[in-house]
C-alpha cells in the first residue's frame, strides 16, 4: 500500500451537552487545525476514550447530565490516560484548584475563541 | 342548629394556644372549683362553669351544678359569647334567635338564662368563658356589680391557667419554694455589710456577725486575723492586708479579692474598705473597716463582658459552627457547667442533631444524631417557645419521662432556649450540668441573651450562604446564556464576510461576562473601580502596559457594567489604532473625585502614550457612539486626538455611579 504519509491531525474529544455550544466548539477546534470527536455526556466520553487510543485532547464542559460531571471526567482521564491534555470550560467562575487535574486548563464561559485556539495549539507545539 | 365558624381569622391560632396551655382533659383542681362556686353564689344561679371552647366541642375545667363535663358545639352558648367578643348576657335563651333551638334549652335541663365573661389569655386569645346559668329566665340579667365580679373571676381563671403552664417550667412547687428561699438569701448576701476591727498589737480581729456570715466562719467575738486572710484563693493572695503592712501602716485601704467561703467552699468576690486608727504619736493602733459580698455584681460585669466579646465574635464569624462553638465555650466557662451546645430538632423525624458543643473536661460530647424518643417531655415543653429551666431533674415530676434519657447523657440541671421558625420548634441552645444546681434568674437571663445573639448570628450566616449560592447559580446561568448567544451569533453569521464585525460582537459579549464576574464577588451589589478596570483590561493587554491610579471607589452594578463596556471599546480601539498597536505603547488611567458645583463628580482620564498620533475616526460605529455616551450614559465625554495619542476624559456624578 502506497499511501502518502500525511501527518495525522490531532484528535480532540469534545464533551458538551448543549448542541449549539457543541457546534461552536467543534467549529473552533476544526479551525484550529484539529479533528473533533463529539460526546454529549461524561459516560459517553469514557466509552470513546476506551475505544479510541488516538484521542489527544479532552475538551469538556462541567455541568452535564449523567453519572459524573466534567471535573470528575477530567480526573478519571488524567488517571487512566495520563498523556491526554485537558481543557475544562464552564459558566462557573472558577474550579477549585484541588479539583483541577494536572496540566489542566480552565476557561470561563463565554470563552475567548482566540485564547482557546492558542491553548490547543500550544499542546502540539 | 348549625354553628357558623367562630371567626374568620385566628381560629387556628386560638386552638393552638388552647392546646399549648395543656389544660384540656386535666383533672378538676380546687382553685378553679373555688372560682365557679364564688360566681354561682354572687350571681345567685344554680350553675356556674369554666368552659373552654375547642375545635369540636366545649370542655369544662370546673363546673358547679352541671353534670356533663363536655358538650358538643351545637349545645354551646359559650361559643356565641366568643363570637360576641365581650361579656354576653342573654336574659331568656328561648327567646333569643341564637339559642332558641339549642338542645340544652329545648330539652333537659331546659336552661333559660346565660351570662358569660370571656377567658382572654395575656396574648389576646379568647379560649372560653366563665359563665353562670339558670333554668329560669331573668329579664333583668345581672346587675353591674355582678357583671364586674364575673369578669374579675374570669380574669382570675385565665391567670390560674397561665400560671399552671408557667409553673411547669419552674418545676414542682416544693423545688420552687426552696429555690426562692435560696434566691432571697443570695439577694441579702449582696446587700449586707460586715464590720471588722483588728488590734495591731495582738493581730486579733473582731468581726461582726455579718462579716462571719460573709466569710462562712462561725460567729465568734474574736479570731486571729490569719483565719480570714487564708480564705483568699491562691491567685488573689497578697491583695488583702497582712500583719506586716498593717503594723507599718501601709496597707491598701480599698481592695477586692476572691475567697473560698469557709463553710461551703463557694467562690465569692469581696470588697473591703479599711482605715487606720492611730495613737497620739501617730503610729497605727488598729485597722478597721467594712467588707461586702460583691459576687453578683462581679458576675454581672463578667457576663456583660462575655456578651460584648460574643457580639464581636459573631460579627466576625464566617460559619455557623464557629458561632455556636465559640458561644458554647464562652458560656460554659463563665457558668462552670458540664456541657453547652446547639441541637437542631426535627420533630417529624423524631430526631435531634447536636451540631456543635463545648464540654468541661471529662464530659462526653453529644455531637451527632440522636433519637428524640427519650426526650419527649422536653420537646413538648420547648414547643411552647418558652425557655426550659430545671434545677434538679429528680424534683421535676413533669419531666419524669425524660429522666432516664438525661441520666444516660449525664445531665441533671439544664437550661434550654428553643429556636422557633414559623411557630415550629427547630432547635434549642442547651446548657447541661451533671449535678443539681440552682440557676439564678441572672444566669437564666444570661443564657437567653447568649442564645438570642447566637440565633441572630446564625440567621445572618444562613441568609448570606443562601444568597451566595443563589448568586453563583444565577451567574452560571447568565454566563451560559451569554456563551449560547455568542455561539448562535457565530453560527448564524458563518457566511458573513465581515469576520471583523462578528469578532467585535463576540469580544463585547466577553467584556459583559467579565463585568458580571466582578460584580458577583460582592453579590451583585457593588464592585471596586480598580477591580473593574483591571479585570476588564486583562482581556486586552498585559498588566505592565496599563497603569491605573485613583481612589478605590465602590461602583454600583449599573456603573460597573457601563465602565467595563466603555473600557472594552477604548481598549479595542487602542489595539487597532492606538497605543496598544505598538509594543512600546502604554495606557494610563487616572481618576479622582472632584467637587464641581454642589455635586461630587468622578473624573476619569484615559491617556494613551507611546503609540502613533491619534486620528479622529471617519465613521461613527457602535464603539465610538458608546465611548461618546460616557460613563453611565451621562454624555460627559471629551475625546482629544493628540499627536501623542488619544486622551479621553469622562465625568459622572458620584451619586449616579454608586447607585444600586
Amino acid at each position: 500500500m502506497a499511501t502518502a504519509q500525511v501527518p495525522a491531525r490531532q484528535i480532540v474529544l469534545v464533551v458538551e451537552d448543549e448542541p449549539i455550544l457543541m457546534m461552536d466548539a467543534v467549529d473552533l477546534i476544526e479551525q484550529a487545525g484539529f479533528e473533533a470527536v463529539e460526546a454529549t455526556n461524561a459516560d459517553e466520553a469514557i466509552k470513546i476514550l476506551l475505544s479510541r487510543p488516538d484521542i489527544h485532547i479532552l475538551f469538556t464542559d462541567i455541568d452535564m447530565p449523567g453519572s459524573m460531571d466534567g471535573v470528575k471526567l477530567a480526573q478519571i482521564a488524567r488517571d487512566r490516560w495520563p498523556p491526554i491534555e485537558i481543557i475544562i470550560v464552564s459558566g462557573h467562575r472558577t474550579v477549585h484548584e484541588d479539583d483541577m487535574p494536572d496540566r489542566g486548563l480552565f476557561f470561563a464561559k463565554p470563552y475567548s475563541p482566540r485564547a482557546v485556539k492558542a491553548a490547543l495549539q500550544s499542546f502540539v507545539a | 342548629m348549625t354553628i357558623p365558624p367562630l371567626s374568620v381569622t385566628g381560629e387556628a391560632a386560638r386552638f393552638e394556644k388552647l392546646r399549648n396551655l395543656d389544660i384540656l382533659d386535666t383533672a378538676p383542681e380546687p382553685a378553679f372549683d373555688g372560682l365557679v362556686s364564688i360566681a354561682r353564689t354572687v350571681c345567685n344561679t344554680p350553675t356556674a362553669l369554666i368552659s373552654l371552647v375547642d375545635k369540636d366541642g366545649q370542655w369544662f375545667k370546673a363546673r358547679s351544678g352541671f353534670e356533663p363535663c363536655e358538650t358538643n358545639l351545637d349545645s354551646s352558648v359559650c361559643a356565641h359569647a366568643l363570637r360576641h367578643g365581650s361579656t354576653l348576657i342573654i336574659p331568656d335563651l328561648s327567646l333569643d334567635l341564637r339559642t332558641a333551638a339549642n338542645p340544652l334549652v329545648t330539652d333537659n335541663p331546659g336552661i333559660r338564662f346565660y351570662a358569660g365573661a370571656l377567658l382572654k389569655t395575656s396574648d389576646g386569645h379568647a379560649i372560653g368563658t366563665l359563665c353562670v346559668i339558670d333554668t329560669e329566665p331573668r329579664p333583668k340579667g345581672l346587675n353591674a356589680a355582678q357583671v364586674k365580679v364575673l369578669e374579675g373571676l374570669a380574669d382570675q381563671a385565665v391567670a390560674l391557667i397561665e400560671m399552671r403552664i408557667g409553673s411547669l417550667y419552674r418545676e414542682a412547687s416544693n423545688a420552687l419554694e426552696r429555690e426562692s428561699a435560696e434566691r432571697s438569701q443570695a439577694a441579702t448576701e449582696a446587700g449586707r455589710v460586715g464590720i471588722f476591727d483588728i488590734d495591731l498589737a495582738t493581730n486579733e480581729i473582731t468581726p461582726s456577725a455579718e462579716m462571719c456570715r460573709i466569710f462562712g466562719v462561725e460567729p465568734a467575738p474574736a479570731y486571729d486575723a490569719g483565719v480570714f486572710e487564708k480564705l483568699l484563693i491562691p491567685d488573689d493572695q497578697g491583695k488583702q492586708s497582712n500583719r506586716d503592712d498593717r503594723t507599718a501602716g501601709v496597707s491598701q485601704l480599698m481592695t477586692e479579692y476572691r475567697i473560698k467561703r469557709a463553710h461551703d467552699g463557694a467562690l465569692r468576690w469581696i470588697a473591703r474598705r479599711g482605715g487606720f486608727i492611730t495613737g497620739a504619736d501617730g503610729s497605727p493602733l488598729r485597722f478597721t473597716g467594712t467588707v461586702s459580698d460583691i459576687t453578683e455584681r462581679k458576675l454581672a460585669e463578667l457576663r456583660q463582658q462575655v456578651l460584648i466579646d460574643l457580639g464581636e465574635m459573631i460579627r466576625e464569624a464566617e460559619s455557623v459552627s464557629e458561632i455556636v462553638g465559640e458561644a458554647a465555650r464562652m458560656l460554659g466557662e463563665n457558668l462552670s457547667v458540664s456541657r453547652v451546645g446547639y441541637a437542631a430538632i426535627d420533630i417529624p423525624a423524631d430526631l435531634f442533631d447536636v451540631q456543635s458543643d463545648w464540654c468541661a473536661p471529662g464530659i462526653e460530647s453529644l455531637v451527632g444524631h440522636h433519637s428524640l424518643a427519650a426526650f419527649h417531655g422536653t420537646a413538648k415543653f420547648l414547643r411552647t417557645g418558652q425557655p426550659l429551666v430545671v434545677s434538679n431533674i429528680a424534683a421535676a415530676h413533669w419531666l419524669r419521662g425524660d429522666s432516664e434519657g438525661y441520666a444516660v447523657i449525664g445531665t441533671n440541671a439544664k437550661i434550654k432556649i428553643p429556636l422557633m421558625r414559623r411557630a415550629q420548634l427547630i432547635g434549642c441552645f442547651f446548657v447541661h450540668h451533671e449535678t443539681a444546681r440552682t440557676w439564678t434568674p441572672a444566669e437564666v437571663a444570661f443564657v437567653e441573651a447568649v442564645a438570642e445573639r447566637v440565633y441572630a448570628g446564625v440567621a445572618r450566616i444562613r441568609a448570606e450562604e443562601e444568597q451566595a449560592l443563589l448568586n453563583q447559580e444565577l451567574s452560571h446561568r447568565l454566563k451560559n446564556t451569554l456563551a449560547m448567544v455568542a455561539a448562535i451569533a457565530k453560527q448564524t453569521l458563518r457566511g458573513v464576510t465581515e469576520k471583523e464585525a462578528v469578532e467585535a460582537f463576540h469580544a463585547r459579549l466577553l467584556a459583559l461576562a467579565s463585568a458580571h464576574d466582578v460584580l458577583l464577588q460582592n453579590s451583585w451589589s457593588s464592585a471596586r473601580i480598580r477591580t473593574v478596570i483591571e479585570s476588564g483590561l486583562a482581556l486586552h493587554a498585559k498588566s505592565e502596559r496599563i497603569s491605573a491610579i485613583g481612589p478605590d471607589v465602590k461602583l454600583g452594578p449599573k456603573a460597573a457594567l457601563s465602565l467595563s463596556m466603555l473600557l472594552h471599546e477604548l481598549a479595542t480601539n487602542a489595539i487597532k489604532y492606538g497605543a496598544l498597536s505598538v509594543p512600546e505603547g502604554k495606557i494610563e488611567i487616572a481618576w479622582s473625585v472632584e467637587r464641581e458645583t454642589s455635586e461630587a463628580m468622578l473624573r476619569l482620564i484615559w491617556r494613551e502614550i507611546g503609540g502613533p498620533p491619534a486620528i479622529s475616526p471617519e465613521r461613527k460605529g457602535f464603539g465610538s457612539r458608546l465611548i461618546s455616551s460616557g460613563l453611565v450614559g451621562t454624555g460627559k465625554a471629551e475625546l482629544s486626538y493628540d499627536s501623542t495619542g488619544l486622551v479621553g476624559t469622562f465625568l459622572a456624578p458620584l451619586s449616579l455611579l454608586t447607585q444600586h
